[in-house]
């Protein structure tokens, strides 16, 4: 059977700090991420978003519960499988200093390639340059670049190794109208036609409009779920939620 | 502000202390010279003045009789003799109570093994009554069968007062007599001392018309320096006068440590303090780039640019002042290193390691301001920069680019320093005779140069030295090779300290190398001799049976034999025995004939074969400085009253080729006549030195023990092999050798000290970028390689760049010094290279471990 769930959570629970001070960052969730979809997570500061994103990535760890990534039980794996896990399923795009100031943009793309000692596969990596527009660009170095085309860059890298999964923090934050459209746009593409999970952390209700699903969290919970979300309806929702808190 | 400054030096104490160790590093040289130094001088001053000499005036040869080519006079009761009439002028010099003619001469103890004491210089000399309170314990000598004898020799040899010895004294055969008592070598402080009764002064001295010199004790209420006036102005100029307490300031100034080593240690802690200010400026570039946004806030508020520059400076000079006192405390450490070193190394002959470290109120101010303005130094520029970033871009946190571009001015006027200083010493070099200016301003210019272009010159090298580490080490190789030459600036700041350490031991590795080779290569064309036959060395002389005896062995094919003499060689027809005016030389007399068989000697011009009687043989060096040439006549005069002789010059020599220290241990001297001359002009029959070569088919060992059979009455002689000899010659140079190496490797240590710190510091500035590779799959173990390459990177471009500097320099300087022999050590070089860059990337092994061992969302949270 084709597991159709890429990343699932079982009731995690993430507290940070201790005694009085503590805060709990997520409360009990629980949530999967289909194959090929694109989900945005959205929320107010605060919310828990960014954590939910790390714990499922396995950049950070559960107190409670259970995270399944590509069929594997993170909790159960040890610094070095994780380490590997992210190098050889997963895929991240940052809000900044996405890249390697000291290497050209094609050495950025191939870099998690070259970290596993894979050889890289010429035509999917042709693909995603064409598919990002960078074709004239790859032998510049990041400073050379403009915030846009650095993060398209970030945002092939994300996809040169054809992970199961593609976490995206705030993409678009550090932005401008035109630049974030061609991102997104091209996120939109990598599921649509290259068949990629995309999981997006964003406060932007227009990036959110790209995403197939938004969920939404507030105080480390789910709070509502969006299918098929327009910018309008998200605001809506933003709105509904920050009257409620 | 100072509130600021303090709780900044609290809260950054862990960058601080990387920048601390730095200065403590190169602070504790400075106050180790100090100490070593003040220790010294302290163990000789306690050595003088527990055996203070107790005679008030000491009269003997004027410093003409004995001059030295050291510039330092000889000390006056090693002059050389005087008559002994002048006991009796003195005596009847108003207010002198005694005038004691003093005989001054050589005589070993012979242990229970039969032999003498090893190392220590033997002297043996008069003790009449009056040094009875001078000793350390016993008597003095009665009769010539008694004699004293000094602590150190008594303790080695197991010697106590009341025990029967032998002694040997210069050329006769051994005596037996009985140690009566204890006495402090009164004319040179550790040597091995003989004091016999004045009746036996003839053993030491066969010359009853003369003695060494005269003791005159005051009669009561005349001071020391009214005695000797009184005495130099019956004199007359015609000897030299001293007081008591100035021989013994003289013999202090002896042993202590000679100008020339404090100021060896002194440019070396000199050049270990500029090294340290590299890495402390490097340090505090850093630091205060993490800290722009602090500083920025603090601007934000209100806090002027000069408040926060002055805050910042004096959180340096906090930092500076705890770091000397750590330096200082180190400092002691060092110095009793070096101390112990130059002990083994035998450079000292008082143990400086025996004595409590010396302090001084001096040596903490020294240090305490070098420190602390080293430290000011160092964070200056770095300060001025941090502090003037605009308030606001350093707020937005994009201030990691505060490294200025590397000028064109500064590439332009390097190069051309670099190639034309390297030019200069290749062609001063290369010129035959090598032209010692050109190397020498071409060395000075070449070193500027690597200074100023080392920004330009380091990423290209370091690129060539990381291609592959690039090429073989994967991802982390391939960024480690990146990140050595990210910023040039920096990456030159990190080599130049290993660039100028192993450039100082590629220089002296080349130059010793070269002197060795130089010392072997004449040694080898020119001693045909298999055994030397001498007691502890040329002065102590030897009976005239030793040559008589070696003959007799079957075994021997030949004997040469020396008897040596200081004598005043003249030219021109000026009046005789006119005093001054000549050239000190050594003068051996031999058997020319027999002299072929044991020493190939590189005659110039006449033939050795026509030394006849009469005739006298010149070195190259003495003929040219008195215009003696074959044909021309010489006249020869030893010691004060010796008669005058003239002597045709047959044949002139050239040893210049041969190296000094080769020349040490062959029978070469300045000027040859034959036995017979010899015997007529010096009178003396000892035998300083003897040189033979065995039979073909005798075996060393046969020979060896054939010759130690007949000379078995003659127990201070030393049986030397020509390999010994050999070893001995190229072995020279290797007690100040080691002492330089141990000064070298110090800096060598700071400068790797410096590659870590810097990597710490700048793993710790790109924490986000670590954490990014983390995340992207980069495994710990991959971070750790990368930042060991990284440092192995750094420190294989220094070692470059240094040996080869290094590397030229010395054969340059071969060249200048005339050294016959020059040779590149590649073995020993490669080995240090290996050995600075393998402890690089063990060094660099904490902060990599640290660094790869960081939260991953901590990392890449933090700004």
């Amino acid at each position: 059977m084709i597991d159709e769930v890429a990343a699932r959570a079982v009731g995690i629970t993430k507290t940070h700090g201790r005694g009085a001070g503590a805060v709990t960052a997520l409360d009990r969730v629980s949530v999967e991420f289909a194959r090929a979809r694109y989900t945005a997570i959205m929320g107010p500061s605060g919310s828990g978003k960014s954590t939910l994103l790390h714990c499922v990535a396995g950049l950070d760890s559960v107190d409670e519960g259970a995270v399944h990534l590509a069929g594997v039980d993170l909790t159960r794996l040890g610094e070095r499988q994780l380490t590997r896990l992210r190098r050889d399923r997963v895929g991240f795009i940052f809000q900044s200093f996405n890249l390697l100031p000291t290497m050209s943009a094609v050495d950025n793309i191939r870099l998690p390639l070259a970290l596993a000692g894979r050889r890289p596969d010429r035509v999917w990596i042709d693909r995603l340059v064409d598919a990002v527009g960078l074709r004239d660009r790859l032998g510049h170095k990041p400073a050379e670049l403009s915030g846009g085309q650095q993060q398209r860059v970030a945002a092939a890298r994300a996809l040169a190794g054809r992970p199961a999964i593609v976490f995206a923090d705030e993409p678009t934050g550090n932005l401008d109208s035109v630049a974030r459209g061609e991102l997104l746009g091209f996120l939109r593409r990598c599921v649509d036609e290259l068949g990629q999970t995309i999981v997006m952390v964003t406060h932007d209700p227009v990036a959110a409009a790209y995403a197939d699903r938004a969920l939404f969290l507030a105080d480390g919970r789910i709070v509502d779920t969006l299918d098929g979300p327009t910018a309008e309806r998200v605001l809506d929702r933003m709105k509904s939620l920050s009257e409620v808190s | 502000m100072l509130r600021y400054t303090l709780s900044s030096v609290v809260a950054h104490k862990g960058r601080l202390l990387l920048t601390a160790v730095a200065i403590v590093l190169g602070v504790s040289l400075v106050s180790g010279t100090f100490v070593l130094i003040d220790t010294w001088r302290a163990a000789a001053d306690a050595a003088a003045h527990r055996h203070p000499r107790g005679v008030d005036v000491v009269v003997g040869a004027t410093p003409d009789a004995a001059p030295t080519t050291d510039g330092e006079p000889v000390s006056i009761p090693f002059r050389g003799p005087v008559p002994a009439a002048l006991i009796d002028r003195l005596a009847r010099v108003d207010g002198v109570v005694s005038a004691t003619g003093v005989v001054l001469g050589r005589a070993q103890v012979l242990g229970r093994d039969g032999h003498p004491v090893a190392g220590r210089e033997p002297i043996a000399r008069t003790v009449d009554p009056s040094f009875a309170a001078s000793l350390r314990t016993g008597r003095v000598p009665a009769g010539p069968a008694e004699v004293v004898i000094d602590p150190a020799t008594a303790a080695t040899l197991r010697i106590r007062v009341g025990d029967r010895i032998r002694v040997v004294s210069s050329g006769g055969a051994p005596e037996t007599v009985t140690v009566v008592g204890l006495l402090y070598p009164p004319e040179q402080a550790g040597a091995a001392f003989v004091g016999v009764h004045p009746s036996a002064a003839r053993d030491l001295l066969p010359r009853p018309d003369l003695v060494s010199f005269v003791e005159v004790r005051a009669a009561p209420g005349i001071t020391q320096r009214e005695l000797r006036d009184r005495v130099a102005a019956t004199l007359d100029g015609q000897y030299a006068v001293s007081t008591g307490a100035d021989l013994d300031a003289e013999l202090v100034r002896a042993a202590e440590p000679p100008p020339l080593v404090a100021r060896i240690f002194l440019i070396a802690s000199l050049v270990a303090l500029f090294i340290g200010t590299f890495l402390i400026r490097n340090t505090y570039t850093i630091v205060l780039a993490s800290r722009a946004r602090e500083l920025a806030l603090l601007r934000c508020v209100g806090a002027s640019r000069g408040q926060l520059r002055r805050a910042v400076l004096l959180e340096a000079a906090i930092v500076g002042a705890v770091a000397s006192l750590g330096g200082l405390a180190l400092g002691v450490a060092v110095g009793w290193g070096v101390a112990s070193l130059l002990k083994t190394g035998g450079a000292v002959a008082v143990d400086v390691t025996g004595h409590t470290p010396q302090v001084l109120p001096r040596t903490v101010a020294v240090t305490l301001a070098v420190g602390i303005l080293t430290a000011l130094v160092s964070a200056w520029s770095p300060v001025r920069r941090a502090t003037r970033v605009h308030p606001v871009a350093a707020l937005h946190g994009d201030v990691f680019a505060l490294d200025r571009p590397v000028g064109r001015l500064r590439a332009v006027l390097g190069g051309l320093f670099l190639f034309g200083g390297t030019g200069l010493v290749l062609a001063g070099g290369l010129a035959d005779p090598a032209v010692d200016a050109m190397v020498g301003a071409g060395a000075a210019l070449s070193g500027l140069g690597v200074l100023v272009l080392g920004p330009v010159l380091a990423p290209p090298i370091a690129r060539l030295v990381g291609a592959a580490v690039r090429r073989g080490r994967g991802v982390a190789g391939r960024l480690a090779a990146d990140n050595a030459v990210r910023n040039p600036r920096r990456a030159a700041a990190t080599t130049l300290p290993l660039v100028i350490g192993l450039a100082l031991i590629g220089f002296l590795t080349t130059l010793a190398a070269g002197s060795r080779a130089s010392t072997v290569g004449g040694f080898d064309q020119t001693l045909r001799a298999d055994f030397r036959m001498q007691a502890f060395n040329r002065d102590v002389a030897m009976s005239p049976d030793v040559p008589r005896r070696l003959a007799a062995v079957p075994e021997v094919a030949a004997v040469a034999s020396f008897q040596v003499a200081d004598a005043e060689l003249t030219t021109g027809p000026g009046p005789d025995g006119a005093a001054g005016g000549g050239s000190v030389v050594d003068l051996a007399g031999v058997d020319p004939t027999r002299l072929a068989a044991v020493l190939a000697l590189p005659v110039t011009d006449g033939a050795l074969a026509d030394l006849a009687d009469g005739g006298i043989a010149l070195r190259r060096g003495i003929a040219a400085e008195r215009g003696a040439t074959v044909g021309s006549t010489v006249r020869l005069r030893t010691g004060a009253g010796g008669a005058t002789q003239t002597f045709a010059v047959r044949a002139i020599y050239d040893t210049s080729d041969l190296g000094g220290y080769a020349v040490a241990h062959l029978p070469v001297f300045d000027s040859l006549i034959t036995p017979a001359a010899y015997e007529r002009l010096v009178g003396d029959p000892a035998v300083a030195t003897v040189y033979a070569s065995v039979r073909d088919g005798v075996t060393p060992a046969a020979a060896r023990a054939a010759i130690a059979r007949a000379l078995a009455d003659h127990p201070t002689v030393e049986i030397t092999g020509r390999d010994e000899l050999r070893r001995r010659a190229a072995a020279e140079l290797d007690p100040a050798l080691r002492v330089y190496y141990a000064l070298f490797g110090l800096m060598i240590l700071i400068a790797l000290f410096g590659i870590i710190n810097t990597l710490a510091l700048s793993a710790l500035e790109r924490i986000r970028e670590l954490g990014l590779l983390r995340v992207l799959g980069m495994q710990r173990r991959q971070v750790r390689a990368m930042l060991r390459w990284e440092a192995a990177i750094v420190a294989a471009t220094g070692t470059a760049v240094g040996l080869a500097l290094g590397a030229l320099l010395g054969w340059a300087a071969t060249r200048a010094f005339d050294l016959s022999a020059t040779e590149v050590p590649v073995g020993l070089l490669a080995g240090s290279a290996v050995a600075a860059v393998v402890a690089s990337m063990l060094a660099a092994g904490p902060p990599a471990r640290r660094a790869a061992g960081v939260d991953v969302l901590h990392a890449l949270a933090s700004e």
